[in-house]
């Protein structure tokens, strides 16, 4: 996935908009309890198991849903999905 | 450290209890021409040292697109099978600017004690680690305006390794 980390906002490889990650409470996944977010009262999707794919799937059917991505997954770059 | 034990006891820090549309924005100028155009609509500057950290660092690679023929650069390892490779990785700093200072655009009414958002940290403080070696600076943040000074909302212990939202 590619991720730009000025406007937060996260592409599939092949540039398909996902999803802006920007939670308004600054949750780290450390602050939740085996992926739960009490603020919220809702579970934070893990997508280390995710394809590009199935994650664009869930987050086309369920854009409110909040998920957690790894550094490590990403490409870091000055992408936006207006352009 | 401290804010995980504040964590525990479901503490909030006095950053925490605000959020981030209720804050005004400050904007960086990076540019001598920024600073002039701030100052002529009333605008105050804030100057801070513009200083490299030796632990920031990055790295990119121009290839030549499979698909489309055009040039473009990656910082990803896992794309330089993508197309042919012109320049291959090298390592660099991402400068922010060439000058060694840069400023904060700040409003003429901003009050000692008020919170803001800064849009573009001067400092380069480091934000996270990827796991190909890219050490990320810290882009945005709220910061508490003193009157002389912003003290930022960072904790060069809490950097991250994921994203939420």
């Amino acid at each position: 996935m590619k991720y730009n980390i000025i406007n937060k906002q996260l592409f599939t490889n092949d540039g398909r908009y996902i999803k802006t990650l920007n939670c308004p409470l600054e949750k780290q996944w450390n602050d939740l309890e085996e992926g739960f977010c009490k603020s919220c009262s809702k579970t934070v999707l893990n997508t280390s198991e995710l394809s590009d794919k199935m994650l664009l799937d869930e987050l086309t059917k369920n854009p409110e849903t909040c998920i957690k991505v790894d550094t490590n997954r990403l490409t870091f770059g000055n992408y936006d999905k207006e352009h | 450290m401290i804010k995980s034990i504040k964590n525990i006891f479901g503490l909030k820090s006095e950053f925490e209890r605000l959020q981030w549309n209720d804050l005004r924005v400050i904007r960086t100028a990076w540019t001598v021409e920024d600073m002039n155009e701030a100052i002529e609509k009333g605008f105050n500057l804030h100057f801070v040292d513009y200083v490299q950290n030796p632990k920031i660092h990055s790295k990119l690679m121009l290839l030549k697109d499979a698909v489309t023929g055009k040039f473009k650069t990656t910082s990803d390892f896992r794309m330089k099978n993508n197309g042919d490779v012109l320049v291959k990785f090298y390592h660099y700093y991402p400068l922010k600017t060439t000058l060694p200072f840069a400023a904060y655009i700040l409003p003429s009414d901003a009050q000692a004690g008020e919170y803001f958002v800064i849009s573009h940290v001067i400092e380069d403080l480091v934000e996270g680690h990827w796991n190909q070696g890219d050490v990320l600076p810290l882009v945005m943040c709220k910061a508490k305006w003193t009157g002389d000074k912003f003290i930022y909302d960072y904790d060069p212990k809490d950097t991250k390794k994921t994203f939420i939202g």
